[in-house]
């Protein structure tokens, strides 16, 4: 017997853990100022922090309390609005592709003056997620852009509308097949799609194990995991989701009996109505579990009583509060919350004080003020924080430095730069509705070794680790698509420590090691002027410094 | 652990090297340059004797493929055709075979896959019917008492893991590949090219307790940009230094630890890598817009490169994507499986090329098959499904599966192991698959504990697929368009492919017929 006793791996890993943790192993810096707590917070709560950003903190003597409700008062935006508006100004703009779209929603994230909002809609579009990498929703015209929009205005109301929204967006209907979806046919032997019904339990609401409030499993006498539904359920939520297609004002159906869903051109934007005659009415069994309100369906509801009753059945599941909970905890600040953690922001997610479930401002609020998302002590525990996602990290490095954009139609444009295939992502252009990444991703080594977890690191190889930094290398050097950064600020301080100190505060949120400091240091005293293009010393620095920086794992993991 | 590393791996390297408070950034740096030249200059031309390569080609999404290998023999392809409805395949668009092993039981391949038949009829691939993730060998009865069922069954994610790890009842990524590979890697001499290679990112296959995975691209590995290590005086050179400081410092966080680790991996692997593969000496033409092929080409341009790199050991993993076919799966099979078909007969006309196809196997995998009924223009997520192996040590123009049913599950009879909607329990688990591949690669059997726990315990004692062996060589038969590729020897391209013209317009007509009957089908929704 030649078993490796995983035992044996754990001993020697702990070994070395134990080992690297008495040496000097390289450790964040944990005091901060008011503007570092600042930055970091609002790399938590927005697409990153920018100096007009930090200055309305400032202005609200850093009261990220009432940050948030300022935030949540802004008026909701629109990639639709700003499609229409190019198509309208643009005559060469003739119809919406992935570009015009992409282009459009990276306005809005990273121009848009609502952050927190943006960030909340991102965070809810790697969880409900479609994807433009399926041809569905990329020949969908503006529909994705109308999808986000949708998480936008919902991203700060209530989970059971989101849902509601979700579940009837003519896009989601293409993405996971519910649109058009027909009632069992017994003469050609076809059954409801089960597409929908199986990911908005596994994937929206529920998950696959019965949860504790605080988010653990629920185990057997054996240990194992219980799972919270079977494929039965599966079928019979499949019924409910059937009846869906565009939205039109043709009452005459087709085929014969006219029964079958009417004609109508197709609609992308407007939710999808319920074609009665396609629903199927039989009586349905949801999911039992103490306090479910309608556990079943009485034969014969109208098709949206059916889908509002089944949506009510998950958003009311126990599970659902510390399902959503800690997925929105790992996207905004850490991704191994404590079970005591999960469990608060949960509690809030089933009442937010004023007897109201699913309330999303509340949830975001209790996320981003509790204490293992403020308290700077966490910054040097080991397993605390997260690899941010490449795209994070590109948008914290334009809103930096005052970015500039070209002035052409829909400019936010990153062009064959910023892609999957250098960053291994793009918003909403997810490789299916499992997201870029799990939530319980593991990468082998010392994370998967202390039984933590790293969504991110799903897309951190040895492919993306370089083509990534690289991209943002020509970002910095000369720009990219019609990106360029403003380093104007930066290079009238680049002979000083000042430079160092601007970048750990906009990159690093002041957690910058004394040991990456130094290497930074080092590299910035050797650059003499016979190695840069003459006249160009003070920005050589100050290129070098920011490429450093941001190869560095102070910057790559937010803590 | 019996076989260890002759030398140390990269991230015991650098913790000892922590440990030992080796602290000077510039020593690091020297080290490091010093590691690079001398796996550089241990690279030779010569071909390593005894080089294997296992090559994990994962249809993700889940394929239907019971539409990839169908029945024809009268009784069962109606019975296909009643289960099916409208996703059923007309009899005459398939691509007949006969396997060497059922008794003149006759079956049907996709009419897109011209080249796999032709692989199989001349005995380089064969296909394992009704495979797919068991806890142990599992009845309808125990099914539905719920005993044998893996975690979370018909799940994307779990299924895959499942697939991947062997490990059905349990939560873990740790994948049979890389279970492999820490058996075997001591084969290979000290690279920093790992011994597992994937051209589709993290996975759990590829992943071991000590195995790590080295991701390329098709196009091969990405040096950083501004950065050398041989530079000196000047700004790479600077930049260079503080990047080497930076990546190999000893961090307290583990996210930054693993950042750097893997960050550090790449940078410099990159270096030897594509020395290894440079130039490139792969002239078979890859099938224009075939990213799959493209993929097949790095691998076949590694497995080239294993006298440079020292090595007698890989295993691969590709991906291909999009199979989750809820909706439109006739006609996005059609395309999907045509790609599948070309990219393998580009890959073992390349292994010919190369001289390198008794070397070489790969093997499908997929989430799971499809139910055998129709959700109206689709088919939902089931459970054993049928796959391929292909190679020159694969016992090929077999069908192989659970002898009781006849190898593939007679579909006259499936109500003894229908789950439901056509979910079919697998008659062989992927843990009975793999076994034949990995005692291939060079698994001993004492070592076979550890890389498929389950298999001595819960599959031993069944009878052996024989994925592996002497393949068989079809007749060729009269009304067949083969090209009668002999089996024998490796020499030069496979002569004649033919692009299955006469199936391809049987599948045109028969899209005609099926939106025909979607217009019958609504008729009748009354």
């Amino acid at each position: 017997m030649t078993k490796i006793p995983k035992f044996a791996a754990l001993i020697f890993a702990n070994l070395v853990f134990l080992a690297a943790s008495l040496s000097a192993a390289v450790t964040p810096n944990a005091t901060l100022t008011a503007d570092q707590l600042a930055t970091r917070f609002l790399a938590q709560a927005t697409f990153g922090p920018s100096p007009d950003s930090l200055a309305e903190l400032r202005a609200l003597s850093y009261n990220y309390s009432a940050w948030i409700d300022q935030e949540a008062a802004k008026p909701v935006t629109s990639a639709v609005t700003l499609l229409l508006a190019a198509k309208a100004a643009d005559a060469t703009i003739t119809s919406f592709g992935i570009s015009e779209n992409r282009r459009a929603r990276s306005q809005l994230m990273l121009a848009g003056t609502d952050q927190l909002r943006q960030r909340v809609t991102y965070a809810l579009s790697q969880i409900m997620v479609i994807s433009d990498a399926d041809s569905n929703v990329s020949g969908a015209g503006e529909g994705s852009s109308s999808y986000y929009d949708m998480l936008e205005r919902d991203a700060l109301g209530n989970f059971r509308t989101l849902l509601m929204d979700v579940t009837r967006h003519p896009v989601m209907g293409r993405y996971l097949s519910h649109y058009k979806n027909r009632k069992p046919n017994t003469t050609t032997g076809t059954r409801p799609d089960e597409n929908y019904a199986r990911e908005v339990m596994q994937l929206f609401t529920i998950g696959l194990y019965q949860l504790n409030p605080d988010g653990t499993f629920q185990t057997d006498a054996t240990g194992k995991p219980l799972e919270v539904y079977t494929n039965d359920n599966i079928t019979e939520f499949a019924r409910v989701f059937t009846g869906f297609t565009d939205d039109s004002t043709n009452n005459t159906g087709t085929g014969t009996g006219a029964a079958d869903f009417p004609s109508a051109v197709a609609n992308y934007t407007v939710q999808m109505r319920m074609w009665e005659k396609q629903h199927d009415v039989g009586s349905k069994t949801l999911l039992a579990y103490t306090g479910a309100t309608k556990p079943t369906l009485p034969a014969n509801q109208a098709g949206l009583v059916d889908v509002q009753d089944a949506i009510n059945n998950l958003v009311e599941h126990p599970n659902t509060a510390p399902f959503i909970s800690r997925l929105l905890i790992q996207r905004l600040v850490t991704s191994n919350p404590t079970s005591a953690y999960v469990g608060r922001v949960a509690a809030v997610f089933v009442n937010n004080g004023a007897g109201v479930r699913g309330d999303l401002l509340a949830v975001v609020k209790a996320i981003l003020l509790d204490d293992e998302a403020r308290n700077p002590s966490y910054i040097t525990v080991s397993s605390h924080g997260k690899l941010q996602e490449p795209f994070l990290r590109l948008t914290q490095v334009l809103r930096a430095f005052k970015y500039t954009v070209g002035t052409g139609t829909l400019p936010y444009d990153f062009s064959y730069n910023f892609t999957e295939s250098t960053m291994g992502q793009f918003p909403l252009g997810a490789p299916t509705v499992f997201n870029f990444y799990m939530p319980d991703y593991a990468p082998s080594g010392v994370i998967d070794t202390a039984g933590l977890v790293a969504p991110e690191f799903q897309i951190l190889n040895s492919v993306f680790s370089v083509t990534f930094p690289n991209a943002l290398y020509n970002l910095i050097q000369s720009g990219a698509g019609t990106f360029t950064l403003n380093l104007t600020d930066q290079a009238a301080i680049a002979t000083d420590s000042l430079l160092i100190d601007n970048l750990d505060l906009y990159l690093t949120h002041g957690t910058m090691s004394v040991e990456t400091r130094a290497a930074i240091t080092t590299a910035l005293s050797k650059v003499i002027t016979a190695m840069v293009p003459t006249g160009t010393l003070a920005i050589s620095k100050v290129r070098l410094a920011i490429h450093l920086v941001i190869l560095s794992p102070d910057f790559a993991i937010l803590k | 652990m019996k076989k260890s590393s002759p030398d140390l791996s990269r991230r015991e390297f650098i913790g000892q090297a922590s440990c030992a408070g080796v602290g000077a950034t510039a020593l690091f740096s020297t080290l490091l340059s010093l590691r690079l030249a001398n796996s550089l200059a241990a690279q030779t031309t010569t071909a390593t004797s005894d080089y294997k390569a296992l090559v994990c080609l994962f249809l993700a999404g889940g394929n239907d493929s019971y539409n990839m290998l169908v029945p024809t023999t009268a009784g069962e392809y109606a019975a296909y055709s009643a289960l099916r409805g409208g996703l059923a395949l007309p009899a005459d668009s398939l691509l007949q075979i006969t396997p060497g092993n059922m008794g003149g039981r006759t079956l049907g391949i996709h009419p897109s896959m011209p080249e796999v038949r032709d692989l199989f009829n001349a005995g380089n691939l064969n296909f394992v019917a009704n495979v797919g993730s068991l806890v142990r060998p599992t009845t309808l009865t125990q099914y539905k008492a719920g005993t044998n069922r893996p975690l979370s069954l018909y799940s994307h994610d779990d299924q895959v893991k499942q697939w991947q790890t062997c490990m059905p009842d349990k939560r873990t990524a740790i994948g049979w590949g890389g279970r492999a590979a820490d058996i075997l890697h001591s084969l290979n001499n000290s690279s920093l090219v790992s011994m597992n290679i994937s051209l589709a990112g993290q996975n759990a296959f590829l992943t071991g307790q000590q195995a790590f995975t080295y991701t390329v691209g098709s196009g091969g590995a990405t040096a950083l940009t501004g950065y050398n290590p041989t530079s000196v005086n000047n700004l790479t050179a600077v930049r260079s230094a503080a990047v080497d400081s930076m990546l190999v410092a000893d961090y307290r966080s583990l996210f930054e630890k693993s950042y750097a680790g893997t960050t550090l991996d790449a940078v410099e692997t990159y270096y030897e890598f594509t020395n290894a593969i440079t130039p490139n000496i792969l002239t078979t033409p890859i099938p224009t817009g075939n990213s799959l092929a493209n993929s097949l080409a790095m691998i076949a341009r590694v497995a080239g490169a294993n006298g440079k790199l020292g090595t007698k050991r890989q295993v691969f993993f590709v991906q291909i994507g999009g199979w989750d076919h809820h909706d439109g799966l006739v006609a996005k099979q059609q395309t999907m499986l045509a790609t599948v078909s070309k990219a393998l007969g580009f890959f073992w006309t390349a292994l010919g090329e190369l001289g390198l196809r008794n070397n070489v196997t790969l093997f499908t995998a997929s989430d799971f098959a499809r139910t055998l009924t129709s959700n109206g223009d689709g088919s939902d997520h089931a459970w054993g499904g049928n796959h391929m192996a292909m190679g020159g040590a694969v016992a090929g123009g077999y069908v192989l599966g659970d002898k009781t049913q006849g190898y593939y599950p007679d579909l006259q009879n499936v109500a003894t192991i229908d789950t439901g909607q056509g979910r079919l329990i697998p008659g062989v688990a992927v843990d009975e698959y793999a076994h034949d591949l990995l005692s291939w690669f060079g698994v001993t059997a004492s070592d076979m504990d550890y890389v498929l726990p389950a298999y001595s315990t819960r599959f031993a004692g069944r009878q052996e697929l024989g994925v592996i062996g002497t393949g068989y060589t079809a007749p060729v038969s009269s009304s067949s368009s083969s090209s009668g590729a002999s089996g024998g020897g490796g020499g030069g391209a496979m002569g004649g492919l033919t692009t299955g013209a006469a199936g391809a317009a049987l599948l045109l007509k028969m899209l005609a017929d099926r939106k025909a009957r979607i217009r019958a089908e609504k008729a009748d929704a009354t």
